[in-house]
């Protein structure tokens, strides 16, 4: 197995990334808080869901901008005044963050994936813990020791899991789509279509700054696209 | 194929049935627009009285329940969450 260390990403786009993570963070915010008070005039467990996952999502995002933006900012005090030896510190906090992030994000897209079986799949959030932390132990099991808490060995994973979750979160929206035929419906597949792809992008970072770049842009583009149905649903 | 209707939505199609009649109607005929047998009703207008929603009135020996300012908004408020819950593929 071939372990990048360092996603390629142009000098120019620091920061951007950051303004683009809290802003979807706060997208997030919105549609979690609105969820939940569909939630508790239903009281259905499918808006419960909806409620949770995009909060566990939005503080994903969130903890991900302030990761980058304190390494950003460690980095550019490092460029001018200090030793190499800040890094350590620098990448302790990385690890912790995004490692916390690709947990929170995970957890968020599958409890969002729930809310989108159909009523008659007898899947409880406890089969769903189960798969996920099956999944952690066979991911955990090909790991090298040395390699265990660093946030770089499980990007690829983190990646690969959302695509394939997003994937059918999306596949859901587009036949929901198909049968309702409004703007609502079509802004929410744009929203995860945007995720979707900012995922695949991002798988390959490691190899082209551009597919970081790009990436960041649809994950943006995805969160809007979710704000203006928000938007167009309160007026 | 009968769908049964969730809880939101009957508080929903009770308050829609009395905006319809200008906000304010006879509890016969909300039986009626609604669709709901009377112990059903009984129930969900307590819910509604109970929040403020709606306000009771009696005249003669007819009751008639009309839409509170606050009623409306809950209205308008579950409309856009309902819209909002099919955007994603889950009906309310």
């Amino acid at each position: 197995m071939i372990i990048m260390h360092i996603l390629l990403i142009p000098l120019w786009f620091y920061g951007f990334d950051t303004v683009m993570y809290f802003i979807s963070s706060i997208v997030g915010f919105f549609i979690s808080s609105n969820s939940y008070k569909l939630y508790s005039i239903t009281r259905k467990k499918s808006h419960l869901y909806l409620y949770l996952g995009f909060m566990l999502l939005s503080l994903g995002l969130f903890l991900s901008g302030f990761v980058s933006t304190y390494s950003y900012v460690m980095y550019k005090s490092c460029v001018r005044n200090c030793s190499l030896s800040l890094f350590d510190t620098v990448f302790g906090i990385e690890d912790f963050g995004l490692l916390l992030y690709f947990g929170l994000s995970i957890l968020g897209y599958s409890i969002l994936a729930l809310a989108h079986l159909p009523k008659k799949t007898k899947i409880s959030s406890l089969v769903l813990l189960s798969i996920l932390a099956f999944s952690g132990i066979l991911i955990f099991a090909s790991v090298p020791i040395s390699e265990l808490l660093m946030w770089y060995t499980y990007h690829q994973y983190f990646n690969l899991l959302s695509i394939l979750i997003v994937g059918y979160i999306l596949f859901k929206v587009l036949v929901n789509f198909s049968e309702s035929r409004n703007l609502y419906s079509f802004l929410v597949v744009l929203g995860f279509s945007g995720i979707f792809v900012f995922h695949i992008l991002h798988f390959f970072s490691f190899f082209n700054p551009w597919a970081y770049v790009s990436a960041h842009l649809f994950l943006i583009v995805g969160y809007l696209s979710l704000l203006a149905m928000l938007i167009k649903v309160r007026h | 194929m009968i769908l049964r209707r969730s809880k939101a939505q009957i508080l929903l199609d009770i308050l829609a049935s009395i905006q319809k009649e200008n906000g304010k109607i006879k509890k016969t005929h909300l039986m009626y627009h609604a669709n709901l047998t009377h112990e059903r009703l009984k129930k969900y207008l307590e819910i509604l009285l109970l929040n403020n929603s709606l306000k009771e009135s009696k005249t003669g020996n007819e009751t008639f329940y009309s839409i509170t300012k606050k009623g409306y908004d809950f209205l308008a408020e579950i409309r856009r969450l309902k819209k909002m819950s099919e955007a994603f593929g889950i009906p309310m």
